[in-house]
């Protein structure tokens, strides 16, 4: 199984090289291997995204998608293998550590361990089913989860998902995401030479970097599109029109795998029209602007439009805030408490902030010393890595999240910083100076990774532990923070759950496995923080229980689902604590929202007719 | 074969060597942080310190010595450079920082000395 795993991961990215490299040719884009196949994830999303607003999206559409890139890729490799020089034995050395660290990778991602019992059981791998089961992107109108990832991510890990479950889908982030990544690092690290000790240190770099970069929302599928936009400014500048399109079909994809990623490719941008202005004259840079983004809104159009349709917003929270309960004002904490003292505190609440602004100030020093059109591209690089860390208090404050938003970061900062150490001598001219540069980003960029003290317990390693050895206690002995939950088990309870409603029904559920349900069989809507996102006029979770049901009736909901053997694994301690935390904005809301669904389900149980109750999970019926 | 040239020599050799200077760096900084119980940073820092070390031993056995000597130099500088970055954070901040901070200390401080380089090259051009 787990060779059938990984073999389907290679194969998924031969198939992302035939997309990527059929356009570069096309293009006459002179990409490396690993850059047609981040071109590649980016058409695929593309491609993806558009299967799933037609409601085509399904596994046999994807794997004779897939299988139509294998034949590409397979055609390309042939061709570059002909074209091109075997690789020499220094680039072989080179590449030796990114051969190994790529299969420990994948060994880790084929089965995954760590799910949270919030974020990852009742919304992502839900979200990813219904994807796979129904065929149609974004469907959602209870959870919010969609809501700014725009559901990207889960065109690449419905591939995963159907074919071998939930248990495979990190094999997208962590399997794909990962390889891109090492294989992006790699190829600039064989073209210049580095040789066995700076091959392994940049592994060790990149992957101490993004150790704990999970569960399910994307991390390594960012960081890779946005690595590439970033080795192209410190080598390619001034850019190619060929390049504004790929650009426009990357920025597409990052805004859909997550929509924060406006900033990082805002500043990105802006930095490149100035050194294309400089170049071209205005009028041209003009135009390689207006054709970037023409592709780039024609690519991400039916995540927006799917966005539109059920969160009642293109792209939260900048064009709108959706169908969110009134109370919630518009945005997690509203703008009414978007005060300075607020932004200060939770621009400083993030640990790896004066490491990020003392880097780009360094490398900002160093573009300075550059020629004009290639000093802009330095600093616009340090720009967006200013940008990025102070972009924080934005998503805390729109978006809530629970780790002051640092989670919304890494992957642009992760890009950033590993792109300046891959080029280093480009950065710095590559003399002595250069040494000291790469030496001290050595020591400087894992620092910047989300939990910087290195003697913490590793989800990472845990994950690899059971990638490894498939067993459970010897992942827990190595992380366990609060329960985790097997993904396989549940499978029957649900399944008899679901019996007992009418096929073709809408069902809420609030039950401990949600991603069990079948998706196909009745409209499933899950609730990961209620009242975050709901049909309008928004659901009235503080108002009577009449109010509830007859707003629930109206949003086509006949049936409602609750585990409360468990309290759909949320413990009632869990809860009181984190409605505390002034701190995490979005954790204290959700856990209070839960509280009150919860009160109301318990409620409405003693109301409605039970048609199903095996003594841990019930099922209502509201249609009486 | 002269062995102070730079020239390189086998791969296997130095791939080990530098290997033991991964685990002899990592080991001391775990037993220095778990055992000994030494602030996390001072266990890091003799972590890298015992790292660098071997990899200038790894250098050596690879490219001789004046490779193993431009690892040990560059290694001195950024010692003396993050000294130097933890000294100026420890008057402004009355805060002792992390390795990562002092690193970052030093990227500023190269990167102002390279640009006064490079200004200082062009004025008297």
């Amino acid at each position: 199984v787990i060779l059938l795993r990984l073999g389907a991961a290679l194969l998924v990215l031969l198939s992302l090289f035939g997309f990527g490299e059929t356009l570069s040719r096309r293009l006459a884009l002179s990409s490396t291997p690993f850059q047609s196949a981040t071109i590649g994830l980016c058409l695929f999303l593309a491609g993806g995204g558009f299967l799933g607003v037609a409601g085509l999206y399904g596994t046999v559409a994807v794997s004779v998608l897939i299988g139509a890139g294998v034949l590409l890729g397979l055609f390309h490799v042939f061709r570059r293998l002909v074209e091109q020089p075997a690789i020499g034995r220094s680039e072989a050395i080179t590449a030796l550590p990114f051969l190994v660290a790529g299969i420990l990778v994948l060994l880790t991602a084929q089965h995954g361990f760590w799910f949270v019992q919030g974020d990852d059981m009742q919304g992502y791998l839900p979200l990813i089913k219904k994807l796979v089961q129904t065929g149609v992107l974004g469907s959602s109108s209870f959870s919010e989860k969609d809501f700014f990832d725009l559901g990207g991510a889960s065109v690449l890990q419905g591939v995963f998902v159907g074919w071998f479950g939930v248990s495979a889908v990190n094999l997208a982030d962590l399997g794909i995401g990962g390889l891109l990544l090492l294989g992006l690092i790699g190829e600039r690290a064989a073209v210049r030479r580095y040789g066995l000790v700076g091959a392994a240190i940049l592994v060790w770099v990149a992957l101490a970097l993004n150790e704990d970069a999970r569960p399910v929302s994307p991390v390594l599928l960012i960081e890779a599109p946005c690595l590439m936009l970033v080795l192209w400014m410190w080598e390619d500048m001034p850019l190619r029109p060929a390049h504004f399109i790929v650009w426009g079909v990357v920025a597409a994809a990052l805004i859909a795998l997550k929509s924060t990623a406006i900033v990082f490719l805002g500043v990105l941008s802006i930095g490149v029209f100035c050194a294309n202005c400089l170049a071209h004259g205005p009028g041209k840079a003009l135009k390689h602007a207006v054709m970037a983004a023409v592709v780039a809104l024609c690519c991400v159009a039916p995540y927006l439009y799917a966005s539109v349709k059920y969160a009642g917003t293109p792209l939260y929270p900048l064009l709108g805030t959706g169908f969110q309960a009134k109370e919630l004002g518009d945005g997690m904490l509203g703008r009414g408490q978007a005060t300075w003292n607020n932004l200060a505190h939770f621009v400083l609440a993030n640990q790896q902030l004066e490491i990020v602004l003392l880097v780009a100030a360094g490398m900002a020093l160093f573009a300075l010393g550059r020629a004009k059109i290639l000093a802009i591209g330095g600093i616009a690089i340090a720009a967006a890595l200013v940008a990025v860390a102070l972009e924080i208090p934005w998503a805390t404050f729109a978006i809530g999240d629970s780790d002051h938003g640092v989670r919304y970061a890494l992957p642009f900062y992760a890009a950033l910083l590993l792109g300046s150490m891959v080029d280093w001598r480009i950065v710095t001219g590559g003399r002595l100076w250069g040494w000291l540069f790469a030496a001290a980003l050595v020591v400087a960029i894992p620092y910047c990774a989300r939990d910087p003290d290195f003697s913490h317990p590793s989800l990472a390693r845990s994950d690899f532990v059971y990638g490894l050895t498939g067993s459970r206690e010897k992942a827990l002995a190595v992380f366990h923070p609060f329960p985790i939950f097997p993904l396989e088990e549940g499978g029957e309870a649900v399944a008899r759950l679901q019996q007992a409603a009418k096929p073709g029904t809408g069902m809420l559920v609030v039950v401990d496995r949600p991603y069990q349900m079948d998706f196909a069989r009745n409209r499933i809507e899950t609730v990961d923080c209620p009242g975050r996102v709901s049909p309008p006029p928004g659901m009235p979770l503080y108002g009577s229980d009449a109010q509830m049901v007859s707003y629930l009736r109206a949003s086509g909901i006949r049936y409602l689902a609750f585990s409360y053997g468990d309290n759909a694994n949320y413990t009632p301690a869990l809860m009181q604590m984190r409605m505390k935390q002034a701190d995490h904005p979005w954790s204290a809301y959700c856990s209070k929202a839960m509280v009150a669904m919860q009160g109301f389900l318990r409620r409405a149980r003693t109301r409605a007719p039970v048609v199903y109750d095996d003594g841990q999970t019930f099922l209502i019926d509201l249609s009486s | 074969m002269k062995r102070d040239h730079g020239e390189q020599k086998g791969v296997v050799v130095p791939a080990l060597l530098f290997g033991v200077a991964v685990a002899a760096g990592y080991v001391v900084w775990r037993v220095a942080a778990h055992r000994i119980h030494l602030h996390n940073d001072v266990a890091v820092a003799l972590g890298l310190a015992v790292f660098v070390c071997g990899a200038a031993v790894s250098a050596f056995a690879g490219g001789g010595a004046r490779a193993g000597g431009f690892v040990l130099a560059v290694a001195a500088l950024v010692v003396a450079l993050m000294g130097l970055g933890w000294l100026a954070h420890l008057y402004w901040f009355r805060a002792v920082d992390s390795p990562g901070l002092t690193a970052s200390w030093t990227i500023v401080g190269v990167g102002a000395l390279s640009l006064a380089e490079r200004l200082t090259r062009r004025v008297r051009s």
